[in-house]
């Protein structure tokens, strides 16, 4: 079942969304940020933005930060999602 | 009162005028025959003209259709008798009505039809029982067709349940019951000039054979050792690159496991 994580209330309630679902791009592994019409590949192995546009630079500093911090919960979601192509 | 989504620029502002792109597609909301019309007389080629009510193309139909006119998009919010829809097909570029299945919650739907991005989001679905597919209508009004059979179930996951069908996340997700799948996947696999552009657009971005056949082996949910007549080893050989040139004959073995041609291998 897809696993939308929990956000900082702040961002919960300016629309910020970070998610895995049940039929992504499978390669490289991620989570994605969505925020309105826009979103944001983070890589779990590169533990960084995959793509480049729209610019990661217009990610909120301290949701980045939070990202960070709960990495290892991502790649625990991911890893039981997709166990033919884990992190 | 009459209101557009994005009017044409008003003549007394220069700093309102700069903030459309020169000829990007506009998008205008009509809300009465009256406005409809307007919008229908003045639009240009690409604009999109977005109407709740059927009754208000279908007002155009004898007064407009047979003179001279560019050829906007319409979209309905209303379901469109198919004669009325196949006549105003003569009249607008593309045409789209309320019959799809779902269409995202109208507050969605105007921020996705003003985005740059509106032809990589989707506004509308439908379940085709017959042929087994689901049709998606993108911001654009271009439609897509993916086979049910694509949705991949993931081990523990739901199955995707087509008859409970929602867009979700601004035209971003796609949920089939308690199924959901990316947009950004659906369109990657099933679009190649978004693939060729998401390819573009990554930072870090592979370019080899192997690399290709690495992604498209790994979104079909397949193995390496799931190739039949091809050893684990070849497959891991051309994966990592070791193999700079395959052989056509087992080129053309992976392509048709994967259910693609052999250009396409390149593309993925």
């Amino acid at each position: 079942m897809a696993t939308t994580f929990p956000l900082p209330p702040k961002w919960e309630k300016r629309g910020w969304k970070l998610k895995i679902r049940d039929r992504e791009r499978v390669e490289p592994p991620h989570v994605t940020l969505l925020h309105k019409t826009d979103s944001w590949r983070f890589g779990l192995r590169e533990k960084s933005f995959l793509d480049r546009k729209p610019d990661p630079n217009r990610v909120p500093g301290d949701l980045l930060t939070y990202l960070l911090n709960h990495y290892e919960d991502y790649v625990e979601a991911w890893n039981a999602m997709y166990p033919y192509n884990t992190v | 009162m009459e209101r557009s989504v994005l009017k044409r620029s008003s003549k007394s502002s220069k700093k309102k005028r700069r903030r459309f792109r020169i000829g990007a597609p506009k998008v205008y909301r009509a809300n009465s025959q009256v406005s409809f019309n307007r919008y229908f007389k003045g639009a240009e080629g690409k604009d999109l003209i977005v109407a709740e009510k059927s009754e208000w193309p279908a007002g155009i139909l004898s007064t407009f259709v047979t003179k001279e006119h560019k050829k906007p998009d319409l979209l309905v919010l209303q379901p469109l008798r198919p004669d009325v829809k196949m006549a105003l097909e003569a009249a607008f570029r593309r045409v789209v009505d309320g019959s799809v299945t779902c269409i995202v919650p109208k507050d969605e739907l105007i921020k996705i039809l003003t985005a740059d991005n509106r032809k990589d989001l989707i506004i509308g679905a439908s379940y085709i029982e017959e042929s087994n597919v689901l049709l998606f209508v993108r911001g654009d009004l271009t439609r897509i067709v993916v086979p049910l059979s694509w949705f991949i179930k993931n081990p523990d996951g739901p199955d995707p349940d087509p008859n409970d069908l929602s867009i979700e996340d601004y035209g971003q997700t796609v949920r089939l019951g308690k199924y959901e799948a990316s947009t950004d996947a659906i369109l990657y696999e099933h679009d190649p000039v978004y693939r060729k552009a998401a390819r573009k657009n990554l930072i870090n971005n592979d370019e080899s054979l192997g690399g290709s056949i690495r992604r498209l082996r790994l979104q079909r949910g397949l193995t390496q050792s799931d190739f039949p007549g091809i050893t684990q080893k070849t497959i891991g050989r051309i994966e990592r690159g070791d193999v700079q040139e395959p052989h056509p004959a087992t080129l053309q073995k992976i392509a048709s496991h994967l259910d693609v041609t052999v250009d396409d291998l390149y593309t993925f």
